[in-house]
């Protein structure tokens, strides 16, 4: 099982030693990027990178509040644990969907609740299920950027140069992800619209975020550009899945 | 607005059909006329005698006193049926057959006195069958304002054959004239419809006026118009007139149309072919001195003015990049060009063509190149008219920002005063509870503490975005839409200070257009609603705006023109933002939803 990756958005050294203690005590196999300020956590946030995210509501700069509405007006719907001295906030909270009130000092028990429900949410979350030496394996679909077709094998793209390669055949794949935003665009390749950044209509290809580039087949040029603005305006509108 | 694609497509329609009338009617020019040899039975009167000398017509003659009298006369064989045919240019002649008088023409009192000579006559005359030779003799008096006097050639056969011939070489002429005319109509037909929206429609008007002067030229010259208008005077005005006028449409119209940064040369040009042509009324009234003997000042002026004319545009297209000038470099160099070639033709080369034909080829080579380009012409009053409305839509957006600024700061110093009162209230407060817990009242404190928390003042800062300028077009809008009935109207919009390369006045074109056509469309709408979110992600600004609506209809291009004037250019100003900014626009309408999706790039790729 991958290990869960949680943010830690925290000012406090004493408390964030304490937290990471805590997480460790919890048994669930987790990694955990620490960060001192939310400024610093909207900059490494990318959709996709991280299971759940603990975050303390008064921070320096930028308040916790603040960091977790504008990651959720971008359509993103991933489990927020918010950490704090007092319920003051508990309303706004509530609006942005926040999972759970963590109150300092923060206890085992809450804390592993927390954690649980992550591992849940992130089973649960869209995506395929591939078979890689005989043993099932759950990719969800927001952190699958691309996917090639590499003679008998499909290779998937994801975030941080990572792939996974496994036998398969695209038109084998593609009834799993129809409802999800991927395009089939070229014979040997199928893109994540919330990955694209943009088109490149002379060399007929995606870019992706990281750099990444996909290729278009010159006849479904205007389709893909039609499916990825299509994509961002349900995104807009928050109808978009999560990325 | 509703009549912008119709606008559009009826400015386009006539140019370009006029310019392919006149390709096809070049072609035919082009081509050569094999008829040649006499055409039906029209033989040419020779064995002339001119004052006993024998002569041969045409002939010039120079240096002739004024009213110098000249005996010409021919021996003819008349066929039943048969027509004389004769030119008199500016010279009264009187025709007799043997020695029988048949024809005068400019006796003095048969034409207006200040026109010094009769105006050119042309004539058919019918002969009466003799069954034998009769002499033919014109009896003519040279005319008082010119020196020289060109003898004309003089035909006879069946009036059918005589009309024949001359059409076979005069239908260019005729047919130029004609297309002229119509051309400067249907110019002006479009100056008056685009001058109601649009005062640019001017040039249109001066290039009519052109056109119409340059048709005016050619029929009071052609030949075949003598035959069919008898009326030789007006001929004479009519060609005079339109020739002299010629450069100051043009003029005008280069002032008018290009934009030149030295507009004066043209100006003083056609102030001097102004005073030149009122010069030339005057002295042609006062009987001082007649158009033909003018004209010789205008055979200068004319070229001088197209040089200049398309020096100008030359100029304004090089040193300046002008783009209007660039797009008239053409034609204006072909007009000035024809025209040296006619002066050259007229005094030097004396080709045997047509008089005026070179002029001719020129104003229609100009004419077709500049019809072809009223399309662009079209499309750069468009967009400018679009940017004018954009431009002054940004003024307006920009009132409203310092309205809602003005707000806020009244808001801030009112907040001032209040917490300065709480901060006063909150010691009464606190002593007030102070005494109900040293007196164990806890039931009167808890009803005094309840009505305390509901007089917790609400916060009234109008937040709808982080970008200032685009709250507050935000707020202006929500108002609007409040006052207009519209409750359920929600904007949350996530746009930052920093809007990268899109300036802040853009931006709230956009959100402001998107805004203002919803506001619009849902007015009188059941359900009205307006729902508009945002999305910011690699540097790619999405923004949607969903509303209720009533009547959008889709134009003829695709796009949607809303009920309201002006909906049109917003959806276009909308759309040329997003496309300025490597996005693009889309609009969709289903179930009484009216859903705009816009996305642009806050920063280069």
């Amino acid at each position: 099982m991958q290990a869960l990756r949680i943010a830690l958005c925290e000012d406090e050294r004493q408390e964030v030693q304490n937290l990471l203690e805590r997480v460790s005590a919890c048994g669930i196999a987790a990694e955990t990027s620490v960060f001192g300020s939310a400024e610093a956590f909207l900059e490494g946030y990318a959709p996709g990178s991280f299971d759940l995210v603990l975050m303390d509501i008064y921070l320096e700069g930028l308040s916790g509040l603040e960091a977790v509405r504008r990651i959720r007006e971008r359509g993103e719907k991933l489990p927020v644990a918010f950490i704090t001295t007092s319920q003051d906030h508990a309303l706004d909270a509530y609006r942005l969907n926040v999972e759970k009130y963590l109150e300092k000092p923060v206890s085992q028990d809450a804390l592993l609740e927390v954690l649980r429900l992550a591992l849940e949410r992130r089973e649960s979350r869209p995506g395929v299920t591939v078979f890689s030496g005989g043993k099932p394996l759950r990719l969800p679909a927001g952190e699958i950027i691309y996917i090639e077709q590499k003679a008998h094998y499909l290779v998937f793209n994801l975030p941080g140069k990572k792939t996974v390669q496994v036998k398969g055949k695209l038109d084998a794949l593609q009834p799993q992800l129809s409802g999800l935003p991927f395009f089939r665009c070229h014979k040997s390749f199928i893109a994540n619209l919330a990955y694209v950044t943009g088109i490149d209509r002379e060399l007929m290809l995606f870019q992706m975020r990281e750099g990444a580039q996909v290729y278009i087949r010159r006849e479904d040029l205007k389709a893909a550009r039609l499916a990825w603005e299509g994509w961002l305006f349900s995104a807009a509108r928050g109808e978009g899945m999560q990325g | 607005m509703k009549g912008t694609g119709k606008g559009r497509f009826s400015t386009w329609g006539p140019p370009a059909a006029v310019a392919v009338l006149l390709l096809l009617l070049l072609l035919a020019v082009a081509l050569p006329i094999t008829k040649s040899g006499p055409v039906g039975s029209v033989r040419e009167i020779t064995g002339w005698l001119l004052d006993g000398e024998p002569v041969s017509l045409p002939h010039t003659l120079q240096d002739l006193s004024p009213r110098t009298p000249l005996t010409l006369s021919a021996r003819l064989l008349p066929e039943s049926g048969d027509y004389i045919y004769f030119k008199t240019v500016y010279a009264p002649c009187e025709a007799y057959l043997d020695g029988e008088l048949i024809f005068s023409y400019g006796q003095p009192g048969s034409y207006p006195a200040f026109l010094l000579d009769p105006p050119t006559k042309i004539t058919l005359l019918p002969l009466p069958e003799a069954g034998r030779e009769l002499t033919l003799t014109l009896r003519l008096l040279s005319p008082s304002q010119r020196s020289g006097l060109t003898l004309h050639q003089v035909l006879t056969g069946s009036a059918n054959a005589i009309m024949e011939r001359l059409f076979s070489e005069m239908w260019f002429t005729l047919f130029f004239a004609i297309i002229l005319l119509a051309l400067g109509v249907i110019l002006w037909l479009i100056a008056f419809a685009v001058m109601r929206f649009d005062r640019a429609g001017i040039s249109f008007f001066w290039l009519g006026l052109f056109s119409l002067s340059a048709g005016f030229w050619s029929l009071g010259e052609c030949n075949l118009s003598g035959l069919c208008i008898r009326n030789p005077p007006l001929l004479y005005v009519m060609a005079f007139m339109g020739m002299f006028a010629l450069p100051i449409p043009l003029c005008r119209f280069g002032m008018a149309a290009l934009g030149l940064r030295h507009w004066k040369l043209l100006q003083w040009a056609c102030r001097v072919m102004e005073a030149a042509v009122a010069a030339s009324i005057l002295l042609q009234l006062l009987g001082i001195a007649a158009f033909c003997k003018t004209m010789y000042l205008f055979h200068t002026l004319l070229p001088l003015s197209f040089c200049v004319f398309g020096g100008c545009v030359l100029w304004e297209s090089i040193r300046y990049r002008n783009a209007a000038a660039r797009r008239f470099l053409l034609p204006s160099l072909v007009l000035a060009l024809f025209s040296l070639l006619e002066v050259a033709n007229y005094y030097f080369w004396r080709l045997n063509v047509q008089k005026s034909f070179f002029f001719q080829l020129g104003v229609l080579a100009f004419l077709v190149l500049v019809s072809i380009l009223f399309g662009f012409i079209m499309k750069d009053t468009f967009r400018l008219r679009v940017q004018n409305a954009r431009l002054s839509y940004e003024v307006f957006l920009m009132e409203k920002q310092v309205e809602v600024q003005n707000r806020r700061y009244r808001l801030l110093s009112e907040t001032a005063g209040q917490i300065r009162q709480q901060r006063h209230d909150l010691r009464h407060h606190i002593a007030v509870i102070r005494g109900f817990l040293e007196s164990g009242e806890l039931r009167p404190l808890s009803s005094y503490l309840d009505a305390l928390a509901a007089n917790i003042p609400e916060e009234q800062d109008e937040r709808l975005c982080e970008n200032e300028a685009v709250n507050a077009v935000a707020v202006y809008y929500r108002g609007a839409a409040h006052k207009a009935g519209i409750e359920d109207c929600s904007i949350c919009l996530d746009i930052p200070e920093d809007t990268g390369r899109v300036p802040p006045g853009e931006m709230c074109v956009l959100i402001g257009n998107l805004l203002e056509n919803a506001v619009a469309a849902c007015q009188g709408t059941e359900k009205p609603f307006i729902r508009m979110r945002s999305r910011l992600a690699d540097g790619i600004l999405t923004v949607t705006l969903d509303n209720r609506f009533l009547s959008v209809k889709p134009g003829p291009d695709g796009s949607f023109l809303s009920g309201k004037p002006g909906g049109g250019i917003g959806l276009h100003s909308i759309r040329s933002v997003a496309e300025k900014y490597g996005g693009s626009a889309r609009f969709e309408a289903r179930d009484g939803v009216f859903a705009s999706s816009v996305y642009l790039r806050l920063t280069e790729d």
